[in-house]
């Protein structure tokens, strides 16, 4: 196979996978969004889709997943939300992602502190969002009980994430 | 690779941020420890009006972001109606006590409980 052929086969292959995880995240938003326990206090969710933005921070690069993250929260807007609900979920995926890269260079944290991080600072961020849009700071209130629903919930996605890279080592590499 | 074990440096995260979101409730739930005087009514940053806790009112916002009825009555508040998608507004249900808030973001409305010293928070 000649070198432009293997090029235009990893482009393809790239094309293919990163259509699957937007498609994938999408859903697991979705699946989120049908689980009753956490449709109660806004804000405190499982984050499911971070499932896909995490594992593909470790398996492949930070534009790759940038771009799933952005291609995600706009397709999803636009289905199911208004503008509103993209400004607001942009702040908390591009912060947490901004926190998640930077984590994930020190050394001694695990993807699963990785992911502790990355879903307290998605918190904040639509916290701030939220903030900004309403013009005042009595969002503040909501603070502890997002930090620690970030806490917990990403934690558990970390160690659901861990499991998967255990057993995906290698994807990338068959492309 | 052991993806799934915990480092020390993990658990050090986990256990600063439950720390710092705990201290975080105990002041909150400290300031709101009082019942609350008035009700503020915010929409997109701007005050709309503050209403007695105490006087039993029903209040037709309508705007160009939406719809939202307030209702008070008994000392409590709540957002009885809505046209908003989620719903998130209602379902945050009555609040009464200092610094409770309800907010409907799609509507930028922002409804908070006033104390009697709330220059101590502000």
């Amino acid at each position: 196979m000649s070198r432009s052929d293997s090029d235009r086969r990893s482009i393809a292959v790239r094309i293919a996978s990163d259509g699957l995880l937007v498609a994938l995240a999408m859903i697991f938003g979705y699946i989120e969004s049908l689980l009753p326990a956490f449709t109660g206090i806004p804000g405190v969710k499982l984050g499911l889709a971070n499932l896909v933005m995490l594992s593909g921070l470790f398996l492949f690069g930070v534009p790759e997943v940038l771009m799933i993250m952005i291609l995600r929260i706009v397709l999803t807007g636009i289905m199911f939300g208004n503008v509103y609900s993209i400004i607001y979920s942009l702040a908390g995926g591009l912060l947490s992602l901004l926190v998640m890269i930077i984590m994930k260079r020190i050394k001694g944290l695990s993807i699963v502190g990785v992911s502790i991080l990355g879903g307290v600072s998605h918190n904040m961020g639509q916290l701030i969002a939220a903030g900004v849009i309403t013009g005042g700071i009595s969002v503040i209130y909501y603070a502890p009980v997002l930090l620690i629903s970030g806490t917990v919930c990403g934690m558990l996605i970390g160690i659901v994430a861990g499991r998967i890279l255990d057993h995906l080592p290698t994807i990338r590499k068959e492309g | 690779m052991n993806n799934h074990v915990m480092t020390r440096k993990d658990i050090i995260a986990l256990a600063v941020l439950l720390v710092v979101g705990i201290i975080g409730l105990a002041v909150i739930f400290f300031y709101k420890g009082y019942e609350g005087e008035s009700v503020l009514v915010k929409v997109d940053g701007k005050v709309y009006g503050r209403y007695p806790l105490d006087v039993d009112l029903e209040l037709k916002i309508e705007d160009e972001w939406g719809i939202n009825v307030i209702e008070i009555r008994d000392g409590e508040a709540r957002v009885s109606k809505a046209d908003c998608p989620d719903k998130i507004c209602m379902k945050t249900g009555s609040i009464s006590r200092n610094t409770e808030t309800i907010v409907c973001l799609p509507h930028r409305l922002v409804v908070t409980i006033e104390g009697r010293d709330d220059d101590v928070i502000r």
